[in-house]
């Protein structure tokens, strides 16, 4: 069963802070579901390729997103952007 | 008080005060960059040489107030012996500025201190027919403000649609801040519309999938930005050059173009509303020709 990071109420730093805990815990098989505001997508998303990590599925809930993220497979992203700007 | 040459003083960097004798002089700083020998050297300089008081610049310098016309002469020994030199003013390039770039910021997509120290190295002092400001942004969050230079550079990435792997779920197109992706029939990105891109790279960083990827990573010129009473923004150049020798070569040769068709104490923003920015584009068309 996934791990949920609900961070549609964070705002950054604390968005990637949430998810880089979160993606520290995932272990080389784990699932982990991001519930998350459009503000934080590329900074999140650029966290979890830069970690190795793969999202999987991008979902829509109501005026959120959700990803679906799967440990391992990533391969690191070549251009993170993980801050605020 | 007579015999001084306040213009000459004023191109190198010493201004005349309101009160008799009190001179402001600037100091030359590249991207506003300082160790912390050089900081305590100025504040010393500005309690042996001027009031104790310091003023920080909009353009990431300082400035040493209330020095006394005797003291000047001291004051630059101080500052030299010390690696710190007078600044200018006047028709010349001044002091660039820049961002702290890649390799500090996480979200730098150029290197900008050593492109910053190279155009100082190269260009500080160098006579224009107005003043020519210089500034480089590391990436589209523009905190240097690059269009507000007579010549700015800034970071950009911009990409292209591989559609390999491509899932359609549509995240670039949500991530664009200018709508440049264009949806397609399956909901992913239809292509890129250039002219749109302010060359953020969002759309490659959210891609899930990898199927957007990078065209071209590198320094996107802009030119003939100013504020001061009449504002107004540079205007980007087509190419973006990928190797910072190339930006180098670019201000040389926007430099002379200016010299050459920039009237005295015109800016390089109206000299090109008066010329065409097209005529400039001809002027650095072999360096354009060879980047992406």
């Amino acid at each position: 069963m996934s791990v949920l990071v609900d961070i549609t109420r964070d705002a950054c730093p604390m968005t990637t802070a949430k998810v880089g805990m979160a993606l520290a815990g995932l272990g080389s098989t784990g699932t982990l579901e991001i519930r998350l505001t459009q503000g934080a997508l590329t900074n999140v998303i650029a966290a979890v390729k830069a970690q190795g990590h793969r999202v999987a599925a991008v979902g829509r809930d109501g005026g959120h997103f959700v990803l679906q993220v799967t440990a391992g497979g990533g391969g690191g992203a070549a251009a993170p952007a993980a801050g605020c700007g | 008080m007579s015999g001084i040459d306040y213009r000459e003083l004023k191109r190198g960097g010493v201004m005349r005060q309101e009160r008799e004798d009190r001179f402001l002089v600037r100091l030359h700083l590249v991207a506003g960059t300082l160790d912390g020998a050089q900081a305590r050297a100025v504040a010393e300089a500005a309690e042996r040489f001027g009031s104790g008081a310091l003023h920080l610049t909009s353009r990431q310098g300082i400035e040493i107030p209330d020095v006394p016309s005797g003291a000047l002469v001291a004051l630059k020994a101080f500052l030299a012996a010390r690696g710190i030199g007078f600044g200018v003013c006047g028709p010349t390039v001044r002091g660039v500025v820049a961002c702290q770039g890649r390799g500090v910021c996480p979200n730098g997509v150029i290197e900008t201190l050593n492109l910053a120290g190279d155009l100082d190295r190269t260009f500080f002092g160098a006579p224009a027919p107005h003043k020519f400001k210089i500034g480089i942004s590391g990436c589209a969050n523009n905190c240097l403000k690059a269009e507000e230079n007579d010549l700015g550079v800034k970071g950009w990435v911009e990409p292209r649609w591989s559609g390999e792997g491509c899932t359609g779920c549509g995240l670039c197109l949500t991530v664009c801040p200018t709508k440049a992706v264009r949806a397609g029939a399956d909901g992913g990105p239809g292509g890129i519309e250039r002219a749109r891109c302010i060359g953020c790279g969002d759309c490659i960083t959210a891609c899930p999938s990898g199927s957007m990827v990078e065209r071209v990573r590198g320094h996107r010129i802009f030119v003939g930005g100013k504020l001061g009473r009449a504002p107004s923004l540079g205007r980007p150049l087509a190419a973006v050059l990928t190797r910072p020798e190339e930006v180098t070569a670019a201000v040389a040769e926007a430099l002379e173009f200016f010299r050459l068709q920039g009237k005295p104490r015109e800016r390089f923003g109206d000299t090109l509303r008066r010329v065409g920015i097209e005529a400039l584009e001809v002027h650095l068309g072999a360096l354009q020709g060879k980047s992406a």
